[in-house]
């Protein structure tokens, strides 16, 4: 699954999030309030997934919404939802994280 | 969700978002605005100022990063540029990265800051600017000037009263120091020195002071001949200027050795026990007063051991001329005694003289007027059978022609062989060439530096060959700063030591030949080279290379409205 990174509690809490709809895409924001982490926690665990390619990104159609800019969507590629439930069921057993959605 | 927030801060939310974005490093920019895009959908404002503190965490975060990353991309490159490839109209990019050449340049400047490279810098203005030739021109004489209007210490008055040029302030200075401390009294000597190239300028010295001095020291040599220089003085430049005036040889000599007072005083001193010129006391006094004072400039100790006072030496070998016709014209009548009597009177004075003289000129003088009396003692002696004595004195005489010869005196008042002249003109070559780069790198690296960075943002494709230039002189300029900065500390740092260590005395310190040497090292280049030091060369090649800048220029812009045109 090519380089690995450090898996803290907080990327863990958005994999889960990621993984709770998996083929879905999620706003920045929505992702924030699902996890409970600030814009500059998140931020930086997305850009670290997408320079990995865990992480599809795209931008919302311009006029999806008016008077407003475009948002950023994210969700993960289907090579790395296998590795996320892994990483995710790794960090139950060793007690190293506890899930908040449940199970995805 | 708070439908009601406040105007202002549904403005000024935007605003800081937008100034986020805008002041975001590039290459990461989208995340900039994925962040604040994402703003509307906060529904308080406690919620919509949170998300905005996060934004500028992260700005923060990021701008370290582009930072970091960007001292390892060259000068005036951006994320997104190529630096390997040259574009088709030449405008490559530097190749060196920002931290190297940081690095680099760093490097340099502590260098250049290094005491000992400031030296050879400061002697190297000197040669080419003749500024600093003067003590008042020298921090170090204003120093200890500024010290000794409230500290009367009597060795600093004396150590000022051989540096000042003002004749009144040597005067007043050397006595209040003999005044205070009467083992300076040597320093009258000094006083009585005169410029070397202008010969109108006589000795002006009281007879009280040679009186003193005569008193103090009457053993020696110095103060009977400079009694003698006295005596000759006036007599010599008048006879000089008529002798001008009517134009025909002086025989300024004639009149002087007619003179029976300069005839006593110049046996007086050729009979002395001791001949001592004060090189050493003088030598003394610079360091005493160096490091009392912790101002250690050797430059003070070259101006005044350059400048120390020695014997006219014409003087001198007038009255050895004398002694010699007189030792001659004894022969011829028979008088071996008194014969025997002046040729020996030069050469026990020139031994004296080897033996208590410093300076390589007084040694060369004395081995002249010792080999002339020596081969006139030598047969003289054998003659009357005395071939040991005359065996003595010619090995004497030869001894002293090995040294006596003229091939290797150079720069007065030293004297060299040729290998180790050789020596010091190229290092002082190495050192002027450096100190010239040095010159010519630093404006051209700043100003390359500054163009190719204002240039940073233009298009590959729109860079022309003053770009190509400027980037291919901003890669090399750190190294030739750096070649330049190594170059001068490595080639004059035996130098400085040497210097150093003749200031600190002792045991282990370097003759006065050594030191002078070292300090003249910074002004000597071999004589082919001489142009570098001269102002009319300086000026022509700046003219040439001022003119050669214009014709480019001008050829290129001819070129260019000739292109135009077609």
């Amino acid at each position: 699954m090519g380089r690995r990174i450090r898996i803290s509690p907080q990327t863990l809490s958005l994999l889960e999030a990621l993984l709770h709809k998996p083929t879905t895409w999620h706003h920045g924001y929505a992702l924030s309030q699902q996890t409970g982490l600030a814009s500059g926690t998140l931020y930086p665990i997305l850009m670290r997934l997408e320079k990995l390619r865990w992480l599809e990104t795209n931008w919302e159609q311009p006029g999806t919404a008016a008077g407003r800019p475009p948002r950023h969507l994210y969700r993960l590629t289907s090579e790395a939802r296998a590795w996320a439930r892994e990483e995710l069921s790794d960090a139950q057993k060793r007690k190293f994280w506890k899930p908040a959605l449940g199970n995805a | 969700m708070s439908t009601n927030a406040p105007k202002s801060d549904q403005r000024f939310a935007p605003t800081v978002a937008r100034a986020i974005v805008r002041v975001w490093p590039a290459e990461t920019r989208e995340w900039g605005q994925a962040f604040a895009a994402e703003l509307p959908a906060a529904e308080t404002a406690g919620a919509t100022s949170t998300w905005l503190i996060g934004g500028v965490m992260l700005l923060l975060r990021e701008w370290l990063k582009h930072a970091w990353r960007s001292l390892g991309r060259p000068i005036g490159s951006s994320a997104s540029e190529s630096t390997a490839a040259f574009t088709p109209r030449c405008s490559r990019t530097p190749r060196t990265p920002l931290w190297l050449m940081l690095a680099l340049t760093l490097s340099s400047i502590a260098i250049l800051l290094h005491p000992e490279v400031r030296q050879a810098l400061t002697y190297l203005r000197s040669a080419y600017t003749r500024h600093g030739w003067t003590p008042e021109e020298w921090s170090s004489y204003k120093e200890l000037t500024r010290i000794s209007k409230t500290n009367r210490d009597a060795h600093l008055l004396a150590l000022l009263s051989l540096l000042s040029s003002n004749a009144e302030q040597r005067s007043q200075l050397s006595q209040e120091a003999i005044q205070r401390d009467p083992s300076l009294t040597w320093i009258d000597y000094e006083q009585s020195r005169t410029p070397v190239f202008d010969l109108r300028k006589q000795i002006t010295i009281s007879s009280d002071r040679i009186a003193r001095l005569k008193e103090w020291d009457p053993q020696n040599s110095i103060p009977h001949i400079l009694a003698a220089e006295i005596i000759a003085d006036s007599p010599q430049h008048e006879e000089w200027e008529a002798a001008i005036r009517a134009k025909r040889p002086s025989d300024a000599q004639k009149h002087i050795a007619a003179n029976p007072v300069w005839i006593a005083e110049m046996h007086a001193a050729f009979s002395a026990p001791k001949y001592d010129s004060y090189t050493a006391q003088a030598t003394e006094l610079v360091r005493t007063v160096s490091s009392q004072f912790s101002i250690r400039d050797p430059r003070i100790a070259e101006y005044i051991l350059s400048w120390k006072r020695v014997p006219k030496f014409l003087l001198l070998d007038d009255y050895a001329k004398f002694l010699t016709i007189r030792g001659s014209d004894s022969e011829t009548i028979g008088n071996t005694q008194q014969a025997l009597g002046s040729y020996l009177e030069i050469l026990r004075f020139a031994e004296r003289v080897k033996l208590g003289a410093e300076t390589p000129d007084e040694q060369y003088f004395v081995e002249h007027i010792g080999q002339t009396a020596g081969e006139k003692l030598a047969p003289l002696y054998a003659s009357l059978g005395r071939s040991n004595e005359a065996w003595m004195v010619s090995f004497q005489v030869a001894q002293w022609k090995a040294e006596h010869d003229p091939r290797i005196f150079r720069y007065m008042p030293l004297r060299y062989h040729r290998a180790e002249f050789k020596s010091l003109v190229w290092s002082g070559l190495l050192i002027n060439l450096a100190g010239l780069s040095l010159l010519l790198v630093l404006p051209l690296a700043l100003i390359s530096i500054l163009f190719v960075a204002s240039r940073r943002k233009t298009p590959a494709a729109q860079r022309g060959f003053i770009d190509f230039c400027a980037s291919l002189f901003a890669d090399a300029a750190p190294c030739l700063l750096l070649a330049s900065s190594l170059l001068i500390f490595f080639t004059y740092h035996p130098y400085a030591q040497i210097s150093r260590a003749f200031l600190d005395g002792g045991r282990t310190a370097p003759s006065l030949q050594s030191f002078m040497s070292a300090m003249m090292v910074p002004y000597a280049i071999p004589d082919n080279f001489d142009f570098l030091h001269d102002p009319v060369s300086q000026w022509s090649a700046l003219t040439a290379a001022l003119c050669l800048l214009l014709v480019l220029f001008l050829s290129r812009m001819l070129l260019h409205r000739s292109k135009s045109v077609v």
